[in-house]
């Protein structure tokens, strides 16, 4: 882990202070702080996970739905996988395609287990891999402005998105800068 | 070694760790422990707990660990050779504002006297920073509980020995590393020295985390978390395990600090 050069002007608090480098669910290596410029609705999850994000995917897009398409076409989804060994790009894609997200908006990523654990760790995200390879975990959906600075965290699976949804707005008509 | 890449830095610590031979593991700077399962505290795996709440053994790997935990000599050293790892320039997501609150200033101890003290008031992240310098990590919980736990050589003794120190006042100066006592494997300090972090410090889930994930844990119920525990007389464990679920990856306190592992080859 390294941190971003002075230079760079990023906030303190940015999550894009993480230096790890990701891989996306094409296979091509994604920087943490190439996810600046947009506001970016984020989760945690995992592919094999059966029962609670699956339901974390669903809200999101249900997110998604809910706002304007000029709004949505300026905000990024992105779900960082918890599993290092088995989120492979190709089983990404292919979860990707089961619940049908439109990966112009969506980006799946795959990172090594140092990356998941700093990432988790800036984000409060707790969790434990069994012995089967299984994750139990925290629930929370985040949305990190333009700079990467954690905005909103939503940590009520049943929550209706309004919300966040509002918060995204309201980014947007800011310049999607948050103080 | 700060030059060297990591991996290469990591067959450098195992060359230094491997040097004294073959009559005891033990080296000057780290202690290999052999494979071996201990009893956690805590299950924090539900395939690992019991119907009837008893818990089965956590296997663990071979692994070397740091004699000592690290000084206030090692990680002034890092901060010099890693200055976005000193007090101005760290990043606030990664450190609270008491990082390094012990030191007169960013490249200075408060007394020379401390070098060979634990360093403390040190985040997650610096602590996982530095050892990934040294091509270590940090323990996992159960690698550091499992060296805690000494092959259970003398239970009672420690457990004594633990209570005693986390009823002493942590006003004082804190004590020399080296002065530490070692336990049966040569690991100084787990005890009566600082409480350190763990590389998975964050992995017992309890209440709020999961009550809607509707998967079958018993920690998903308030207070549940107690069901769990291996012994419930064990105020030692207890407040140990407590502690670490109540840390956040950027805080810093002047009683915590941390040593690195490797995993053995």
């Amino acid at each position: 882990m390294q941190q971003m050069p002075m230079a760079q002007a990023l906030s303190g608090r940015s999550v894009y202070n993480l230096a790890s480098v990701w891989t996306n669910q094409s296979g091509m290596a994604v920087a943490l702080a190439s996810l600046r410029g947009r506001p970016v609705v984020a989760a945690m999850v995992y592919t094999h996970c059966k029962d609670v994000c699956p339901l974390i995917t669903e809200k999101m897009l249900e997110i998604g739905d809910k706002l304007p398409k000029q709004s949505l076409d300026q905000v990024r989804f992105v779900l960082f996988s918890l599993d290092w060994v088995r989120d492979t790009p190709a089983q990404l894609t292919k979860f990707a395609a089961q619940h049908h997200l439109d990966l112009k908006r969506w980006t799946l990523l795959h990172g090594d287990e140092s990356a998941v654990r700093e990432l988790a760790a800036v984000l409060g995200v707790s969790f434990y891999r069994d012995e089967n390879g299984d994750f139990q975990h925290s629930i929370a959906i985040f949305l990190l402005d333009a700079n990467g600075v954690i905005s909103e965290q939503e940590s009520d699976i049943q929550a209706p998105p309004a919300r966040l949804v509002k918060s995204i707005r309201n980014l947007l008509a800011k310049g999607n800068q948050s103080r | 070694m700060r030059n060297l890449t990591p991996a290469l830095a990591a067959v450098a610590a195992l060359l230094v760790a491997m040097r004294v031979g073959s009559v005891s593991a033990a080296t000057e700077t780290m202690v290999r422990l052999p494979a071996g399962a201990y009893v956690p505290f805590y299950s924090r795996d539900s395939n690992k707990t019991t119907r009837d709440g008893l818990h089965r053994p956590v296997a663990v790997k071979a692994f070397w660990l740091d004699r000592y935990p690290v000084t206030n000599a090692q990680f002034l050293n890092f901060v010099k050779h890693h200055p976005a790892w000193s007090r101005a320039r760290v990043a606030s997501i990664f450190a609270d504002a008491h990082y390094l609150a012990g030191w007169s200033s960013d490249f200075t101890l408060r007394d020379p006297g401390d070098s060979e003290r634990p360093i403390t008031g040190v985040s997650w992240f610096a602590a996982v920073a530095y050892c990934k310098v040294q091509g270590k990590t940090l323990p996992t919980t159960d690698q550091w509980e499992y060296a805690l736990a000494d092959r259970d050589r003398n239970p009672k003794a420690l457990n004594a020995r633990i209570l005693s120190w986390y009823g002493t006042s942590s006003a004082h100066a804190l004590q020399l590393v080296q002065t530490a006592i070692p336990n049966g494997y040569g690991v100084a300090g787990m005890v009566g020295l600082v409480w350190e972090w763990t590389l998975d410090f964050n992995s017992l889930l309890s209440g709020p985390d999961l009550r809607n994930t509707g998967s079958g844990t018993d920690q998903k119920f308030c207070g549940g978390g107690s069901i769990g525990a291996r012994d419930a007389s064990d105020y030692a464990s207890f407040m140990r395990y407590s502690m670490r679920s109540s840390l956040k990856a950027s805080y810093t306190t002047n009683n915590l600090g941390f040593r690195c592992a490797l995993n053995a080859p």
